[in-house]
């Protein structure tokens, strides 16, 4: 019965959210709103469970003392809703940040920047290492605005925009695909109410 | 009528016809699937590979980093990999660093392992969805039992069999990460394959799997699964058909539809450009 249910409120609001192609419109909005409240309603209610199972339940249950400088951190970050103890937010964003760019280095340098100059380094031996360096040659050097006037520069910048654009069309092709994917997988919802 | 007349009326055309041929162009081959030939290509045939070669009880843990508006594109290879690896006898922990992705984990759950009579905690595990991104990755390697306490249902992670085999990154013989968006692929590069050697499988939509070639090329991930091609690829390949494989149909009539609006356009285009010229 459940099942029914959901099958039929999903196909009801993929219909009124398809209603939009015809226009903007009333069941449009609604729908829209919806999918927005339930959104947000159910990120709230996952994040209350995930700072209740692992900052209070440890901090209560196992007496890891520690967890309170995150929750206050945590709590301060509100703080910037008053002027005048805003500043404390600043102390939560700023730890924030620092872990942030700290987890982010660690693996950073070998993950984005050895290996990947290791994959570009390849013998000029086959059309697709040929192509590989000299669109990564290129991509480089269109970015490099201090050497102007430059012939070989200029050919390889050339290279590098017809690379991009490629490139480009590639994510663009990439967009359509995905997208299309979206509106089959939502009629699918409706033609579920036809037993498709 | 004028070929010229022929040209300005499609270049008037109201765009609520172009929708309705567009959904039509979905609707009718998914009221009406007609079997599509479908190559397998490299990368589902290189997960598939490395899963084949995996050792019976190996633990594989597939990340959903997933919202609910991306299920079509992705939640078919999550299911079908998730298949194969419980035929497998392959154990499996999921986890989410998105709040929407626990709920494709449990319909991949009830999809694949309840009706095959797999052992929760045993099998199969979910461990729920925890906060701060990059940071939670890197911290649940370091210890899954720290970042964890509880799985999606609020046991205990020390409770479950199977979480006595997973400590750190070091214990995964394979990560399958579904993500939509963020660090993506990227990132879990950076915490997981750099750091402990883990190999990697990237699940992500056409608009995001560009910019993760680099790392395939690289060797960083061993297979980038392509949105519903991926998927639809990988339920050929397991003789499961599901989500992905039914959506091939009205995908391909879509783009024959949009290459043929692109010319259409584009011829309409230079008409009118030489009509101005003249």
């Amino acid at each position: 019965m459940n099942a029914t249910i959901g099958v039929w409120l999903g196909a009801i609001t993929t219909v009124m959210i398809l209603s939009y192609l015809w226009g903007d419109n009333e069941l449009f909005k609604f729908a829209e709103h919806v999918f927005v409240g339930l959104g947000a309603g159910h990120s709230i209610t996952m994040a209350f469970g995930n700072i209740r199972d692992s900052a209070f339940k440890p901090l209560i249950n196992q007496n890891r003392l520690l967890l309170i400088v995150p929750i206050i951190l945590g709590l301060m970050l509100y703080a910037r809703f008053n002027r005048k103890f805003s500043y404390l937010s600043r102390w939560g964003v700023a730890f924030m940040v620092g872990i942030g760019t700290g987890v982010l280095m660690r693996g950073l340098p070998s993950a984005q920047v050895l290996s990947q100059l290791r994959a570009t380094m390849l013998p000029l031996t086959a059309l697709d290492n040929i192509i590989i360096v000299l669109g990564t040659l290129g991509g480089i050097t269109y970015f490099l605005f201090t050497i102007k006037g430059n012939k070989a520069v200029s050919v390889l910048s050339t290279f590098g925009i017809y690379a991009m654009m490629i490139c480009f069309g590639v994510a663009f092709g990439g967009a359509v695909f995905q997208r299309t994917s979206q509106a089959a997988g939502a009629i699918m919802n409706v033609l579920k109410l036809f037993g498709r | 009528m004028s070929f010229h007349d022929v040209i300005s009326r499609i270049q008037h055309m109201d765009a609520r016809v172009v929708r309705t041929i567009m959904l039509l162009a979905i609707v009718i081959p998914l009221a009406n699937p007609l079997p599509v030939p479908l190559v397998v290509t490299a990368n589902p045939q290189a997960l598939y590979d490395f899963i084949e070669g995996l050792p019976v009880d190996s633990v594989v843990l597939m990340s959903n980093e997933t919202s609910a508006g991306w299920r079509p594109n992705l939640h078919g290879t999550t299911v079908a990999v998730f298949a194969h690896l419980m035929r497998r006898g392959i154990r499996v922990v999921f986890n989410s660093f998105t709040p929407e992705g626990t709920m494709h984990s449990e319909q991949a759950i009830n999809d694949v392992a309840v009706p095959m009579g797999k052992v929760y905690g045993v099998d199969y595990v979910h461990l729920g969805y925890r906060a701060g991104g990059e940071g939670a990755v890197a911290e649940s390697l370091r210890d899954f039992h720290a970042t964890f306490t509880t799985d999606y249902n609020g046991t205990p992670v020390e409770e479950l069999p199977l979480m006595e085999q997973v400590r750190t990154g070091a214990d995964l013989a394979l990560c399958v990460l579904t993500s939509t968006g963020g660090y993506a692929g990227g990132g879990w590069v950076r915490q997981l394959v750099e750091p402990y050697g883990v190999p990697l499988a990237v699940n992500v939509t056409g608009t995001m799997a560009p910019s993760h070639y680099p790392y395939l090329d690289a060797g960083q991930i061993i297979a980038l699964m392509n949105d519903t091609k991926g998927g639809a690829e990988y339920e050929t390949l397991i003789g499961r058909p599901g989500l992905s494989l039914s959506i091939m149909g009205a995908q391909t009539f879509s783009h024959l539809l949009i290459l043929l609006l692109l010319a259409i356009s584009n011829v309409a285009y230079l008409s009118r450009k030489r009509g101005d010229q003249k």
